[in-house]
């Protein structure tokens, strides 16, 4: 680096101005999200964990539609059978279709996972970003707000919902809201306490730039990565907050199956018929595995800073 | 930076290395199990759950009452399904058949060294009727002269019928001629307390190895929350030398496939076998739990559940056996009957003296339609698609996949729309009991081996007929064997109304609960039971 | 700073307290009660239920709960009749505590080198293998992980003990099952946030010093970088710590766990509302020690 005094004049080369060329963009006019969407599709993981879970949304719709089993259908002349022609996945404890199962399963979790996931990220982003950003007594109210509800067990809140809108997937994604805007509520707010002592803020602020403009345009989209991996790893949260509560027998009405459910109902077939253990466990991570590496190709894509690096 | 990723590694690596929690208490006595060692000849098994109480008079579950039934003893002790005498030699009955005196056996102690005397006994009874102690168990004393009263504060407790006649003899006043009673005296309830110790111990009584004396055949040791218990033989108790074991230890394990796990890595003597897994184990032997596990109508809901027509096509679209092969993994018989067939009878058992076959084991779709059609023409509904039930169950997964059969089977017979409504225990309970529900799983497990246990449940004013049963013909009968001193008579009496309850329906029995289980090749007269507790290790011995 | 712990601790009283209240009014809207169980009289019912004083107005309950509760008396549980919640709770805790702690090491420590050696590598192999890790860990539930763990390990190759907490090697399925989905967030969240730091003028501004790469990376980056995980430090602890249903009844772990969930399905209050104080401190205690963390790990955010 030292190297400075072996640069001599003769080197330079005077080119003079030329003005069209200053002016002109370098690159074609992209909108934040057309660029978003270009870079994720260069992103062959990412790319692949989308349309794989566009195959598993489409499965789900359409699988309960066309099976010729129904999904409740119990046989007794076929309990706990293996893989076979007639039924792909094998049948359950009850001698129901475990294809039909999963994909009727399929449709409860990704729903409940998705919306569940979808409000907390947006209750706590807002509430989040008010807090972190206003700082102070405002905060301060929120955030011990914020570890009341945190406080509460999760269960009487579940059981509660449950009691006053009965068993379903409503009842189980309000239940799931009440106590999960909370996760990403903090995790904004840390940011948006970082991101505000940052330069670009405080030059907004000394030009006269409103609260609201500067948490819309500066602020948001700079955690927006943040907020898009927090809401794809939300969901598979959701799905194993949907899971876990079937574990302990709060799940969805019978006889509508769920993964939870599913691998629930697996779990003590472990040693007698060990795929239906693991039929529904590798839909369940299959589906984890791709939103979060979506997520992770999502917060690349969306992070201004990495704009145009590729 | 590195170096504190290397020292956190350390840490993770130390904290590897450390020792955990109860481990220097546990230690010595885990080390040498099986082996033999100090602890002598070693029975090891698991509970799912940990006892809540280990005060007899306190107890709430089937798993306490295990526990209980070794470290005490009763006047008398169901064995199986005999009676035989233990703390009492002896009794002697007035003509009325309402006075018993029992003769306390001499020689008995407790672990403490002291002898038995007839007021510990009176004491436990005292415990268990009074309301300041809250007993749970309080009516199962329901016998005794004016337990009823004490219980509900309406009489001081010095009004009980029993009389201490001196320290070997003890006399209780009945308020109807229960004689089955002799049979419940093993019952955790009525089990015997000393009272210089529980005023001691107060609160403490029953919490801990050291905050209680024992004067059953085993003597609790240690007690580690939720982990496990470890009895040792009563070296006090009279008929010590009868007893083959020196330590039994009690694991607490709540999952059931774990519990299998340990039993086949030789960790547990005794398993049961979680019903998924029975088909895996074909020579398993199996026992009746003693449960009765049936589809409960409230009568009073619905005018649906009220037409008798309707229950009676519910029942016959029940497939009973397709149900147990499904919901339980084979594991039950279906009933025929309310009362469970095994218990004791006037010559056998009350199932060879008085044969009931009421049910069928397969479902009758036609039977089903044609009762349904009756009720339909009655109710005045003109499609059964018009007609909606919803069926309650709880949260356990064991009574998910039940309705769920239930669901289908019904639905499939009689093509009317069931829904299944699932709730947490407490909540379901509840509802029964604040007969919150039309149509739900229930069942029903005997508090002593006498056919009246399981019937009086629908006399019309008892506090526990949720279901709404009002039937003359059945209160009468049922009134008049509680007064019939003729064990025959009484018997006949008792069948009379099982008739009569299993004809009309408010439940629908569906299956005996059975359990099957693996068991140590070495490991004898182990025994399960159904009545109180839940095993009966008193004479188990391990060959060598 | 004084002032501001201070504050801090009247703050926290006041939320325990509001969070009490909640709990115990939320608890009380429940149907059924301790004593609701198809074996008891309503009679008997009855007599219980005067024997906790549950009998009396609820409000009445209520300042008597809070009375007790300032002398640091939580009551008698309801289901495990005449031993207080205090002992049970005391009796739990460090089992819970002790496999909480070793899962967290656990997760922290393998989480944030994969976290960062991914980081490193982004974009190459390297980076997509401890994703790869990290991520089965994180899309497996915890009761699949233990029950499949368990069956492995323990019972078809029998190289780890299958249930209980009685020394070293019984900690290790546990630890591993618990701490695995933590791991993942971590390494996760370590990525993410080292990605942001790598991209930093003052990382341009070391880099242009001539501060040698590997000390860009551990000073510089590395604890910048490790700035969002402080966040989700508070709550975590807390919640490992009092431990996982699951895991504790698949092991059988004498734990928390258990306590959390059967005292709320058995509504027993006594236990739902000492549970929820001892969560409700430990967590405030977390979360108060995280914003101070915070500020000393960041020197920008300074508490004001």
């Amino acid at each position: 680096m030292n190297n400075t005094e072996e640069i001599k004049d003769d080197d330079f080369q005077i080119i003079g101005k030329q003005l069209e060329q200053m002016e002109s963009i370098s690159r074609p006019a992209l909108s934040y999200w057309e660029d978003a969407w270009r870079r994720i599709k260069k992103n062959r993981i990412a790319f692949f964990s989308l349309v794989l879970l566009g195959i598993y949304v489409l499965l789900a719709v359409f699988v309960p539609i066309f099976s010729p089993y129904d999904y409740a259908e119990q046989n007794s002349a076929n309990l706990s059978a293996g893989i076979s022609v007639q039924n792909w996945f094998g049948t359950d404890s009850l001698g129901r279709d475990l294809f039909v199962r999963v994909w009727m399963g399929a449709r409860v979790s990704l729903t409940i996972g998705f919306f569940a996931a979808l409000l907390n990220a947006v209750i706590g982003t807002l509430i989040g970003g008010i807090s972190g950003y206003s700082g102070g007594k405002a905060d301060m109210i929120i955030m011990r707000l914020v570890e009341v509800l945190y406080g509460i067990p999760n269960l009487i809140v579940t059981i509660l919902v449950m009691l006053v809108i009965g068993r379903g997937v409503i009842s189980l994604v309000i239940a799931m809201t009440i106590v999960g805007w909370i996760g990403s509520c903090r995790f904004i707010r840390g940011e948006i306490l970082r991101l505000k002592e940052q330069d670009f803020v405080l030059a907004g602020k000394v030009l006269g730039v409103p609260a609201i403009v500067i948490i819309v345009k500066h602020l948001i989209p700079n955690v927006l990565g943040l907020i898009i991996t927090n809401l794809t790893s939300a969901i598979p949260g959701a799905i194993f907050g949907e899971a876990f509560l079937s574990f302990i027998g709060l799940g969805v009405a019978p006889p509508t199956a769920s993964w939870g459910i599913l691998a629930k109902e697996g779990i003590k077939m472990l040693r007698v018929a060990p795929t239906q253990l693991l039929i529904p466990a590798f839909f369940i991570c299959t589906t984890v595995l791709a939103l979060n590496l979506l997520g992770d190709g999502l917060r690349d894509a969306f992070d201004p800073k990495l704009r145009g690096e590729d | 930076m590195k170096k504190r990723i290397i020292a956190v590694f350390l840490a993770a690596v130390m904290l590897t290395g450390c020792g955990v929690p109860g481990e220097s208490g546990n230690d010595a006595k885990n080390d040498s199990s099986g082996s033999g060692g100090d602890n002598g000849k070693e029975l090891t098994f698991a509970l799912t759950t940990d006892p809540f109480t280990l005060d007899p008079q306190l107890c709430t579950t089937m798993n306490e009452g295990a526990v209980d039934f070794h470290l005490y003893e009763g006047l008398y002790r169901l064995d199986g399904s005999e009676v035989v005498p233990a703390g009492a030699e002896s009794y002697d009955v007035s003509a009325d058949g309402l006075t018993y005196t029992f003769h306390l056996r001499d020689g008995a102690k407790w672990s403490d060294g002291k002898e038995v005397a007839a007021d510990d006994y009176k004491y436990g009874f005292e415990r268990v009727v009074d309301p300041k102690v809250a007993s749970p168990g309080s009516y199962l004393a329901g016998w005794v002269k004016n337990a009823n009263k004490i219980v509900k504060g309406e009489l001081p407790l010095e009004e009980l019928g029993i009389k201490v006649i001196d320290d070997k003899t003890i006399e209780f006043q009945l308020e109807y001629p229960a004689s089955y009673f002799v049979g419940m005296l093993s019952t955790p309830a009525l089990l015997p307390a000393r009272r210089d110790i529980v005023e001691e111990k107060g609160k403490d009584y029953g919490t801990a190895p050291d905050s209680a004396v024992y004067n059953g055949p085993f003597a609790l040791e240690k007690w580690s929350k939720n982990e496990g218990l470890v009895l040792k033989k009563n070296e006090e108790y009279w008929n010590a030398e009868e007893i083959k074991m020196d330590t039994v230890n009690i694991e607490i394990i709540p999952d059931a496939a774990t519990q299998l796990g340990m039993f086949e890595n030789g960790e547990l003597d005794y398993v049961e076998i979680p019903s998924e897994q029975v088909s895996n184990y074909p020579d398993a032997e199996t026992f009746l739990t003693g449960s009765v596990e049936y589809l409960q109508f409230n009568l009073e809901e619905d005018e649906i559940y009220a037409n008798k027509d309707f229950r009676k096509a519910v029942s016959a679209a029940i497939d009973r056996s397709e149900y147990i092969t499904m919901a339980k993994g084979g594991m039950g018989s279906p009933a025929t009957r309310l009362v469970l067939p095994v218990l004791t009878g006037t010559s056998g058992t009350y199932g060879e003296d008085y044969p009931l076959d009421l049910y069928s084991e397969n479902s009758e779709p036609d039977k089903a339609k044609e009762f349904l059609a009756s009720a339909m023409t009655e109710l005045n509904i003109a499609n059964a698609s018009d007609i909606t039930i919803t069926l309650l169950c709880n949260d356990t997964e064991a009574s998910r996949k039940s309705a769920e059969v239930y669901q289908e089977q019904i639905k499939k017979n009689l093509g009317i729309n069931v829904e299944v409504e699932q709730i947490a225990a407490k909540q379901y309970w509840s509802n029964w009991a604040e007969e919150n529900f039309g149509f739900m799983i229930g069942g029903f497990s005997p508090d002593y081996s006498d056919p009246y246990t399981y019937l009086e449940l629908f006399i019309s004013d008892n506090s526990s007929n949720h279901s709404n049963y009002v039937s003359e013909a059945y209160d009468s009968a049922m009134i008049s064997s509680q007064t019939e001193l003729d064990p025959v008579k009484r018997y006949g009496y008792m069948v009379e109304a099982e008739k009569v309850v299993c004809e009309d329906l408010p439940i629908i029995p569906v299956m005996c609960a059975e359990k099957s289980y693996l068991i140590n090749d070495k490991l004898k007269n182990f025994t399960p039971c159904f009545v109180a507790a839940t095993y009966n290790w008193i004479h188990a011995e391990i060959e060598e | 700073m004084k002032k501001y712990i201070l504050k801090r601790i009247i703050m926290s009283v006041i939320t325990v307290l509001i969070l009490i209240t909640v709990v115990f009014f939320l608890v009380r809207l429940m149907p059924g009660g301790p004593f609701t169980n198809p074996k008891l009289t309503p009679e008997v019912k009855a007599v219980m239920e005067a024997y906790y004083g549950l009998d009396k107005p609820l409000p009445v309950q209520y300042v008597q709960y809070l009375k007790n509760l300032l002398h640091g008396d939580l009551g008698y549980s309801m289901s495990y009749s005449n031993q207080t919640v205090t002992s049970l709770i005391l009796k739990a805790f460090p089992y819970s505590a002790d496999v909480g702690i070793r899962a967290l090491v656990f997760a922290f420590s393998v989480g944030i080198v994969l976290g960062i050696i991914a980081a490193l590598n982004r974009g190459k192999k390297l980076d997509f293998l401890c994703i790869i890790i990290a991520i089965i860990g994180t899309s497996v539930p915890d009761f699949i992980m233990g029950g499949i763990l368990q069956y492995f390990f323990g019972i078809r190759w029998g190289l780890l003990p299958i249930a209980q907490y009685k020394g070293i090697e019984y900690t290790i399925l546990p630890m591993i099952s618990l701490g695995f989905a933590t791991l993942a967030s971590v390494s996760r969240i370590m990525r993410s946030s080292m990605l942001e730091v790598v991209n930093q003028d003052y990382i341009k501004t070391a880099r242009a010093k001539g501060i040698s790469e590997f000390q860009v990376i551990t000073r510089h980056e590395i604890r910048n970088a490790i700035m969002p995980l402080v966040t989700i430090m508070g709550p975590l602890v807390a919640s490992i710590l009092t431990g996982t249903f699951v895991i504790e009844s698949i092991f059988a772990i004498p734990g928390m766990g258990k306590y959390y969930v059967d005292s709320i399905s058995s509504l027993d209050y006594t236990m739902v509302l000492g549970m929820t104080v001892f969560y409700g401190v430990l967590l405030v205690i977390a979360t108060t020690i995280t914003d101070i963390v915070y500020g000393l790990v960041d020197p920008r955010i300074r508490v004001s």
